[in-house]
């Protein structure tokens, strides 16, 4: 194959499909950290993305592969390649179509691993099998487990509290390789063993820390999915360089997963929720932050709802802005009831945390109007219809009594409080 | 929860010139509530609804208590000085110095 017609796949040459042809296309290469095809790589398509492998193939000589299917939904595509960590990637496939992807992985970073004694678990039919890792004198480490299973799966357990993403690779002999973060405990991979054996060899010499960040690109998915992947990673950027290297290194790797993730945006909200817990478990996203993202989430979608939740802020803690206005407007306007109460009550609260009371009073009449019977639609009702503008600053707060935590007898009341104090604080709260 | 670390420290500062604490609990369990207070050294007033009903006591219902933060900084007149929304953070402690500060001045205005 020519140089030519390799970056022609590389660059996503999209080809007009043939009609009637109902399966997509995903074409793409997997290259190691030197830019080179690894040994070995495969790629694997998965039914969902904590689902089982539906195709695997292995990649040629210059670490090309094309794979087939006709599944609709949300897969996931895994790219794996010798000494290599593997990438992953959501395929939100609801159409016939080409799709091509590049992989440049990168090789695994770690330290401090305690090797000996570790196990090592090969999954049969019939359950479990497990072996142990014991040092050879050569500095390797080795199990080896018997197995009547033609493919089974071995699986490595944590192997130290500083050492937990591993994996093992698709070598003949297969060898184990890992990157330390703080998330994931427990790695495993498809093998198949020579002669009834699984052989597990580790050897930490070779283990090389990597320079280099993965990197993943793919095509013909649609123009908003790189514009979306930009977003995911300049939000993380920031946070790599924190002061914290090591979580700077988790959100990074987190970012980089999330930005896969942002495929289905248009399509598959999963993706969009999946990608504002990733953020909320590993960001620190200030208010422009959760903007920029909730304004690349297309309107009318009930994941810009959740999104803010998701990620740390309420929807009317966001910043003023007109095209936020104009886009809750919109969604106001076309959206259901409930989502629509849900909105209008997020625009009252934001008004009243700006002490826009007036414009606050408006809606009350709007949200009277859509007179709904849900859940959401009550709280909304009774607060901004019944509550929030009576206790308004300014107001006399309603005449109340409260008991003692642990001596029901004790009352406070406004009198009671306002005997003890010249102000008082009177803040709800709960220990969950 | 987040309000806190805040409140521990207006209160430390302000206890002696007459500012005062309630801390209600929405907790349908009293032990939570009691353990919360304890692992956090809540030292001010604390209450919860003596049937446990959290959001649906009367208390939290005549307050208008829908979810939270909900809090309500208020004059001895009854008068409610600040919500919630205007308490966040360092907010708090910057009003309670503004209404002491003020109180300062007026008295020696008289």
């Amino acid at each position: 194959m020519t140089g030519t017609i390799g970056s022609c796949i590389l660059l996503a040459c999209t080809l007009p499909l043939a009609a009637g042809n109902q399966k997509t296309t995903v074409t793409g290469r997997i290259l190691g950290e030197d830019g080179k095809a690894p040994r070995r790589a495969a790629a694997q398509l998965f039914d969902s993305p904590q689902g089982t492998a539906i195709i695997t193939v292995e990649t040629d000589g210059q670490g090309r592969f094309q794979l087939q299917t006709d599944r609709k939904g949300l897969l996931l595509l895994k790219l794996s390649g010798v000494g290599h960590l593997p990438t992953t990637a959501l395929l939100p496939l609801n159409r016939p179509g080409k799709i091509s992807v590049e992989a440049r992985l990168s090789r695994p970073a770690f330290r401090n691993v305690v090797w000996k004694d570790k196990p090592v678990h090969v999954r049969e039919s019939k359950g479990f099998k497990q072996g142990k890792l014991a040092p050879l004198t050569d500095g390797t480490y080795r199990a080896e487990i018997a197995t009547d299973e033609k493919e089974p799966t071995v699986r490595i357990a944590t192997i130290s509290t500083e050492s937990r993403n591993f994996t093992l690779d698709h070598a003949s002999e297969y060898k184990l390789v890992g990157k330390y973060y703080y998330d994931i405990s427990v790695h495993e991979a498809v093998v198949r063993p020579v002669d009834g054996i699984v052989r597990v060899v580790v050897d930490p010499r070779k283990l090389i820390p990597s320079a280099l960040e993965p990197e993943l690109r793919v095509k013909g998915l649609g123009p908003e999915y790189s514009r979306l992947q930009e977003i995911a990673l300049q939000l993380d950027r920031r946070n790599y360089i924190g002061e914290d290297k090591m979580l700077g290194e988790a959100s990074l790797a987190a970012a980089r997963a999330s930005a896969g993730k942002f495929f289905g945006q248009l399509e598959n909200e999963l993706s969009w929720l999946n990608l504002g817990a990733s953020l909320a478990r590993f960001s620190k996203i200030t208010a422009d932050d959760a903007w920029l993202l909730l304004s690349s989430i297309p309107a009318r979608s009930s994941v810009w709802l959740l999104m803010p939740n998701l990620i740390g802020f309420s929807l009317d803690q966001l910043p003023e802005d007109p095209k936020w206005e104009a886009y809750v407007a919109d969604a106001a306007a076309n959206m259901p009831k409930n989502v629509r109460m849900q909105l209008l009550g997020s625009r009252f609260n934001g008004l009243i945390r700006r002490e826009r009371y007036e414009a606050a009073r408006a809606i009350v009449a709007e949200v009277e109007k859509l007179k709904a019977d849900d859940g959401w639609s009550r709280y909304v009702t009774n607060k901004v219809g019944g509550s929030a503008l009576l206790t308004i600053p300014g107001k006399k707060l309603p005449e109340f009594v409260a008991h003692d935590l642990t001596n029901p007898q004790q009352i406070y009341s406004h009198g009671v409080l306002a005997a003890k104090a010249r102000v008082y604080l009177l803040d709800f709260w709960a220990s969950w | 929860m987040r309000q806190l670390p805040h409140i521990s420290r207006v209160y430390a500062r302000f206890k002696d010139q007459g500012f005062e604490v309630l801390s209600y609990a929405l907790d349908e369990k009293r032990e939570d509530a009691v353990q919360a207070v304890k692992l956090h050294n809540m030292t001010w007033l604390q209450a919860i609804d003596p049937g446990l009903k959290a959001f649906d006591g009367e208390t939290a219902k005549r307050l208008f208590v829908w979810g939270l933060p909900t809090a309500y900084l208020v004059g001895s007149d009854g008068t409610i000085l600040a919500r919630d929304w205007q308490l966040e953070g360092e907010a708090l402690e910057l009003r309670i110095e503004a209404f002491f500060r003020s109180a300062e001045s007026s008295n020696a205005e008289n």
